[in-house]
């Protein structure tokens, strides 16, 4: 009977190495985000940044090591209202036109807030992890059971008296047959899936870079240019 | 049209909608609140050229990070 039984859904999932199935993909993106982060750290203060190293003032000290960002040059265009004054004509008081004049002033913006640093880095890591077990059993018996029994006899009796005679034949058969049939189906089945997901998104820009960048541009404030 | 990047205006500290790139070309964005209209200024433009240079380097590298990662 022990072959009759099938096999148990849980022994089979609990001996996964669920930890290396889903971890171990997981891991190589983080390395592979971290690693990423690290070149984008890199780019940023290569090209973002000017570095600054001065020796201390004290000699046997490390080198001080300090960044300042590279800023660019930006121009801003608006329209002021501007008032000519009138200072011909009878009038006593003064009168004048008003008009807009398009002003051009610059600014100056870190090269930090223009470069478009968030669209980088893993954004999607989908992990289908599926396995299916399956277990069925049948069994078809089938007994077919038949008798048969056959019997025949016969007889003849002849008799004469002077010139008669008279012939008696006679002849009995019996058949018998039985037929039994027993046929049995057996079946039994199981079944279990076992699907894990796991989905990792990409975080927005780092909280460190983005109080940067928010500092330098909430800083940012036009100046006067004379043309 | 999308844009990837955002400026404050220097007047009324509205985030203008703007592209690294399309700024390289000359091109200026309007402020939506008050039209103030801002551009890269042409003797930044190398700078600003490099730079992107180098960030489509990275991006590639990156790429092929993810790609490595994938497989």
């Amino acid at each position: 009977m022990a072959d009759r039984d099938l096999v148990s859904m849980a022994q089979q999932f609990s001996g996964l190495p669920m930890d290396s199935l889903i971890g171990a993909p997981l891991n190589a993106a983080a390395k592979g985000n971290a690693s990423m982060a690290l070149t984008q750290t890199s780019f940023l203060l290569d090209t973002c940044f000017n570095k600054v190293t001065s020796t201390p003032s004290s000699g046997s000290g490390a080198a001080d090591v300090s960044y300042t960002p590279i800023m660019i040059e930006m121009s801003l265009s608006r329209p002021v209202i501007v008032q000519s004054n009138n200072t011909q004509g009878s009038g006593s008081g003064s009168s004048g036109s008003v008009s807009f004049d398009n002003v051009t002033t610059q600014f100056n913006l870190p090269l930090l807030t223009i470069i478009p640093i968030n669209s980088l880095g893993v954004d999607n890591v989908d992990i289908t992890f599926e396995m299916e077990v399956k277990s069925s059993f049948s069994e078809d018996t089938s007994k077919t059971i038949e008798n048969s029994t056959h019997a025949q006899a016969s007889f003849e009796a002849k008799m004469g008296w002077g010139p008669f005679s008279a012939t008696v034949k006679g002849s009995a058969s019996y058949d018998h047959k039985d037929s039994e049939t027993h046929s049995t189906h057996y079946q039994k089945s199981n079944s279990a899936k076992y699907t894990v997901n796991v989905h990792a998104g990409q975080l927005p820009i780092p909280k460190g870079v983005n109080t940067i960048i928010e500092a330098f541009t909430n800083a940012i404030q036009p100046i006067d240019v004379t043309v | 049209m999308q844009f990837n990047i955002n400026i404050p205006c220097p007047v009324c500290q509205t985030q203008i909608p703007a592209d690294s790139n399309l700024l390289l070309t000359g091109m200026q964005f309007s402020c939506p609140n008050c039209n103030a209209a801002i551009g890269l200024s042409p003797k930044s433009a190398p700078v600003v050229e490099n730079a992107m240079n180098e960030f489509e380097e990275l991006k590639k590298e990156v790429a092929t990070k993810k790609n490595m990662t994938n497989e």
